[in-house]
């Protein structure tokens, strides 16, 4: 059984910038995805889970024990993806899994073994001996999840996995992450909605370092129910409903006029008809409501 | 993770990558250099040997600890400290590991000078004399010599530029130009002699007595134009040798050098001791 108990906890930085403001979770087994705006406060919250950063206030708990407490602990099970993931271009791939291997404490033949198999997980056996400096960002970031995977982690933390991957490569790290086995608790970062549709149970919301909403994916769909539009128009309609209302998506027709789906809870123009929301028109349904009412609490 | 484990891990990976990148060729090639040079400059003018043993000490030093920053800052250039620090390595080990992976570099290379010196000085009297310098056909200074000088003067400046390069680049976290800076001030006002005896990293003032005497017995010995290098008899040039190799070995005798020797010992293991605290520190609080 596994449990992450995030327990009121706020970071603030230089200058009295709260990146988080108290934060409670409590989190098991399976992949859950952390979306929000840029600054929301995810890099932030992942780097408390890595311990690599301490909250200002409040605690975590790994299976009642406190992270920052007994870190190396934490640190036994942890496998952790950074955003832009550091590399030494002068190693090989192999090279440089056997140091992070050795620096989770794995050795001999198990080490080997465990570098092996991370590498065909990720696709990169064949260039298991190319030096880093010639691989690809996408190859790259393949290092970057093979890394994380090195120890069998329990509590697996992606920031930002799927930045500047190619869509195959994309769907290549969503079939990756589908088929780790074992009880695990996955938290992946992103601002990539339709990529946590494809990977995760349950999302988290942050919005301006605040859980703005939290749950499964079929309910934040479900709230955006009866707010999401589609109409055609014409060009200026269009240019004057854009200062006004969300849009998710816009495309011209073939008779020059716009046809666009919004995201609103009133009607926004005679004629627009109500449409299944996708998670991504949820997503900004549910950060937009909020804002004014989280500036102002923030402030 | 067993402590030891986790510093020969750090020395090891270090070490792989000093030997990937392309600044041990550089530096490789700077000692080559600079042995040959001390070789030559001993030899044809034994009268300014404490100048040449000098500018041999300030070079190779200052070159070797500058290196040592540039391998020294690899891991903050390549931001790893964000995935190393989130394994479960020691701090202590995996700092002590990295550093003593750099002294090894440090002393390695400052060997190699040695060693390319004592060569010099060695094909230089054995395959060259009838055709280049027939008229050089002397002894050598010979290895004891070259041993003496460099456990006195190469060793301790070695040991602390790598713990003070070391400690700057990982405390500053990176800031070389700084680094660089405060290295460079520190040799150059001790190669010129104008920081009292316990801050004379280079050792250079505890023997300007005796380099005036072994000046003064030299004049005696070599006329003007084998002082200046224009002829080198093979009687003079003997006795020269002779008192050169005394001098070297009765020097670092004073307890005024002892002190400051191992001073440079203590201060080099404080540094590092202090680098451990302070990432000990930061990984703890997460600064």
């Amino acid at each position: 059984m596994i449990r992450l108990d995030i327990e009121q906890v706020s970071k603030q930085y230089e200058r009295k910038r709260w990146a988080l403001k108290e934060i409670s979770l409590s989190l098991q087994a399976g992949t859950i995805g952390l979306v929000g705006p840029n600054g929301a406060g995810k890099t932030t919250l992942l780097m408390m889970l890595a311990t690599l950063l301490a909250p200002t206030t409040g605690r975590v708990t790994w299976n009642g024990i406190d992270i920052y407490k007994q870190p190396k602990q934490a640190r036994q099970v942890l496998g952790f993806m950074p955003q832009k993931i550091a590399v030494y271009p002068n190693l090989t791939a192999k090279e440089f899994l056997h140091f992070i291997g050795e620096l989770k404490g794995l050795y001999g033949k198990n080490l080997h073994k465990q570098v092996n198999d991370c590498l065909e997980m990720v696709n990169l056996i064949d260039d298991a001996n190319q030096r880093l400096k010639s691989f690809s960002g996408g190859m790259l970031q393949r290092v970057g999840i093979a890394q994380a995977l090195l120890n069998d982690p329990r509590l697996l933390l992606l920031d930002e996995p799927t930045e500047g991957l190619d869509p195959t490569e994309r769907i290549h790290f969503r079939e990756i992450i589908a088929s780790l086995q074992g009880e695990r608790l996955v938290i992946i970062s992103t601002h990539i909605i339709t990529d946590i549709e494809a990977m995760a149970n349950n999302l988290i919301l942050l919005q301006k370092g605040r859980v703005r909403w939290e749950g499964n994916i079929p309910e934040l769909i479900a709230k955006a129910e009866g707010a999401v539009w589609t109409a055609q128009m014409s060009v200026e309609e269009f240019e004057r409903l854009r200062v006004t209302h969300q849009i998710s998506s816009a495309m011209k027709t073939s008779n020059n006029r716009m046809e666009a789906r919004l995201v609103t809870d009133i009607q926004p123009i005679a004629g627009a008809t109500l449409v299944t929301p996708t998670l991504e028109e949820a997503y900004l349904l549910a950060t937009s409501q909020r804002s004014l009412a989280a500036d102002a609490e923030v402030k | 993770m067993k402590a030891w484990k986790a510093l020969v891990c750090a020395f090891r990976w270090e070490m792989l990558l000093f030997v990937r990148g392309r600044i041990g060729w550089i530096l490789a090639v700077g000692m080559l250099v600079s042995g040959v040079g001390e070789g030559i400059s001993i030899r044809l003018l034994p009268i300014q040997f404490w100048t040449d043993v000098s500018i041999s000490v300030l070079l190779t030093t200052l070159l070797i600890t500058l290196a040592i920053g540039e391998i020294a800052q690899q891991g903050n250039e390549y931001q790893g400290a964000k995935l190393i620090w989130s394994t479960p390595i020691g701090t202590t080990s995996y700092l002590w590991g990295k550093y003593l992976c750099l002294l090894t570099i440090a002393l390695g290379f400052s060997l190699e000078q040695g060693t390319v010196a004592i060569l010099t000085d060695w094909i230089f009297v054995w395959h060259w004399p009838p055709l280049m310098y027939g008229h050089v056909a002397f002894q050598s200074l010979g290895i004891a010599a070259y041993i003496d000088l460099w456990w006195k003067y190469m060793l301790w400046p070695m040991l602390l530029g790598t713990s003070l390069a070391y400690s700057l680049i990982t405390i500053l976290k990176g800031q070389q130009i700084i680094v660089y800076l405060a290295v460079i001030i520190l040799w150059i006002t001790s190669y010129n002699q104008v920081l009292p005896g316990w801050l004379d990293v280079l050792g250079m003032s505890f023997h300007e007595k005796s380099a005036g005497s072994l000046a003064v017995a030299l004049d005696k010995v070599l006329g003007p134009a084998e002082q200046t290098n224009l002829i080198l008899t093979t009687k003079p040039m003997e006795t020269a040798m002779n008192l050169v190799r005394m001098n070297i070995l009765m020097e670092g005798a004073s307890s005024g050098f002892l002190a400051n020797r191992g001073e440079l010992l203590l201060v080099s293991l404080l540094l590092v001791w202090i680098t451990v605290g302070v990432v000990g520190w930061r990984r703890q609080r997460y600064v």
